[in-house]
């Protein structure tokens, strides 16, 4: 049974909501509501903040918010590449981490990261530039690689995507390695640490992602299209190779940007646009706003879940992403095989 | 209408798969292409349709040259139901019949009222009515066709194509598809180029039959003046008796030996 696009987007909005308040009174230290709307009443209405609850801003708009705005965007940008993915390859299977792209947008971050840029506002803007290019050099990689006979299939998707994820990820070890990167911090980071999130990046990235996220919308309907085949695409109209190109570039600069800020972090893509998917049907014109929606939700949730189980300790992201989504593959993957019987 | 002027199609650095063909498609008129395999049928739909660039010659409609003509205005122009046509899953036949006013709709596709009725229309002249909220990936072989052709008449265009759209139905649907064809071909001033297989099916609907051998143009001509014994065994390279019936007309009929 389909639901209603418009039913699920409320629902969704409203979890995030709360989900977003969770995200900054909860964390190693533990903020009370009283706190968080005096300290917002001193910012608004431009007053000093009381000495006592001077420590409380700085958790608040050095520390919670932006990084709980850096998950809302990442996670938004991850599940609309994800959605524009599996279009594009019409493969279930096509999440930006699945195929390659994230860990590709990854090992650029890190050369980026470990380039002493003159200006650390440079370094903020270099890094989601290579994490872009190498992001793009690795989808072409793969769609290229894993063509079999002409014809992009499952099994030679995930073939090129397994063999160009583990190539990327062995070098960004590598470069970690002689690059004289802080090794924990690094190898965090390509876990989805997050923890680097602060209002530089933010503004250095979002309209990277708000660019992509639009670009994804414009094509959302030659995206419907192109289920078809690109033979009877191209018979109904659509330019097929241009809308291919411009959607590959859109998706690839969100997760770029995305990955630059929060690390490489997996199966969101293929989690959302899927269960939305089953939940709202096929139509990419509601899928890809869904998806950010969702996105958004998912990951700034699993940030919420990776500060507090462990608190005072912290989880890497990327880590309760995949303990979730890995299952989650499991079962699309015996779905699909299924499907074919 | 539609024109074909010496044009010629290949793939690659291979020889030309067609080579030098001219022909002309006229308004409301049933053009039947039939010829052995690898004959150049389906060759000759990726040229009309532009899935495949011309070697040579040019394809005009009313004197406009379709290469100079952008997917879209092309598609405004020619529509195409193809052999086998896949169908994703998730798609209801109302939302898959209205893709075919893709050449028609803004950046959104967002229908008008205008868009609304003609995919309505489409709906019912096909019989489909009953079946447009339905996923089109759970409906039968024939009912799947009856959609692509609903598509197909949703593009509006004033020529269509169709890809041996019999291959995969039983006798009754193929009869039933060919007769619904040619009275939106007569009623809507469409033409329509069939590729066929069964050639008493093409002796009965088709209102000129063009022969293809060789990547050439063997004959083309009303059902009577090509479907000749001589032609017909030495295009399919076998003995073919063709016999003229009072109430059924031609009767075409292989001879094993």
């Amino acid at each position: 049974m389909k639901y209603s696009a418009r039913l699920i987007a409320i629902i969704m909005i409203v979890c995030l909501a709360v989900t977003i308040i969770f995200s900054i009174l909860f964390g190693s230290v533990p903020i009370s509501a009283a706190e968080v709307l005096t300290v917002l009443g001193c910012r608004l209405g431009n007053k000093p903040v009381p000495a006592n609850l001077r420590s409380t801003d700085t958790i608040l708009f050095m520390l919670r918010i932006p990084r709980m705005l850096m998950m809302c965007l990442a996670g938004a940008a991850l599940a609309g590449s994800g959605a524009c993915y599996q279009g594009l390859f019409r493969n279930p299977l096509a999440d930006p981490y699945l195929i390659g792209v994230s860990s590709g947008a990854g090992l650029g971050a890190i050369i980026a990261m470990s380039i002493p840029w003159q200006y650390s506002k440079l370094s903020a803007f270099m890094v989601p530039l290579f994490a872009f290019v190498f992001a793009i050099i690795t989808v072409f990689l793969v769609f290229n690689l894993g063509r079999m006979g002409g014809y992009l299939n499952i099994t030679g998707l995930l073939l090129a995507g397994t063999a160009v994820n583990a190539f990327a990820s062995a070098l960004s070890s590598v470069w970690i390695l002689i690059s004289g990167l802080e090794i924990k911090r690094s190898f965090s980071w390509m876990l989805g640490g997050g923890g680097i999130a602060g209002w530089d990046r933010i503004l250095f990235t979002a309209p990277l992602i708000l660019i992509g996220i639009t670009g994804q919308l414009r094509y959302a309907y030659p995206l419907n299209i192109l289920q078809f085949g690109d033979d009877q695409a191209i018979q109904l109209g659509i330019p097929v190779n241009k809308v291919r190109i411009r959607l590959i570039i859109y998706a690839t600069l969100t997760t770029s940007a995305a990955i630059a800020c929060t690390g490489v972090i997996g199966f969101v893509g293929l989690i959302v646009p899927h269960l939305l998917r089953i939940l709202t049907g096929s139509d990419y014109r509601s899928l890809i706003p869904l998806s950010f929606a969702g996105g958004a939700l998912m990951l700034s949730l699993s940030d919420l879940l990776a500060r507090v189980l462990l608190a005072p300790q912290e989880i890497p992201v990327g880590v309760i992403t995949a303990v979730t989504g890995a299952p989650f593959f499991l079962w699309i993957l015996n779905r699909s095989s299924q499907a074919k019987v | 209408m539609l024109k074909l002027d010496h044009i010629s199609l290949g793939y690659g650095q291979n020889p030309d798969i067609l080579h030098d063909i001219s022909m002309e498609i006229r308004k409301s008129e049933m053009l039947a292409v039939i010829g052995k395999n690898g004959a150049g049928k389906t060759t000759l739909i990726r040229g009309l349709t532009g899935l495949m660039p011309l070697r040579g010659g040019r394809i005009t409609f009313d004197g406009e040259d379709l290469s100079v003509m952008s997917v879209r205005e092309r598609a405004r122009l020619i529509s195409v139901v193809p052999q086998a046509a896949s169908l994703p899953a998730g798609y209801t036949v109302f939302e898959t019949v209205s893709h075919g006013r893709t050449p028609y709709l803004n950046w959104y596709g967002k229908l008008s009222d205008n868009d609304q009725q003609i995919i309505e229309r489409a709906i019912r002249v096909t019989g489909l009515e009953n079946l447009s909220t339905k996923e089109v990936s759970a409906l039968s072989g024939g009912e799947q066709q009856r959609v692509i052709l609903a598509r197909a008449l949703a593009q509006n265009a004033p020529v269509m194509i169709l890809d041996e759209p019999t291959s995969s139905l039983d006798i009754h649907y193929q009869v039933r598809l060919l007769k619904l064809e040619q009275e939106i071909c007569h009623s809507e001033g469409i033409a329509a180029v069939f590729i066929i297989h069964d050639l008493n099916l093409a002796a009965r609907f088709a209102d000129r039959i063009a022969i293809l051998d060789k990547g050439k143009i063997a004959a083309i001509g009303e059902p009577r003046e090509v479907l000749r014994e001589d032609l017909l065994s030495a295009v399919y390279d076998i003995p073919v008796r063709v016999l003229d019936d009072p109430e059924e007309g031609l009767i075409i009929i292989p001879r094993i030996i």
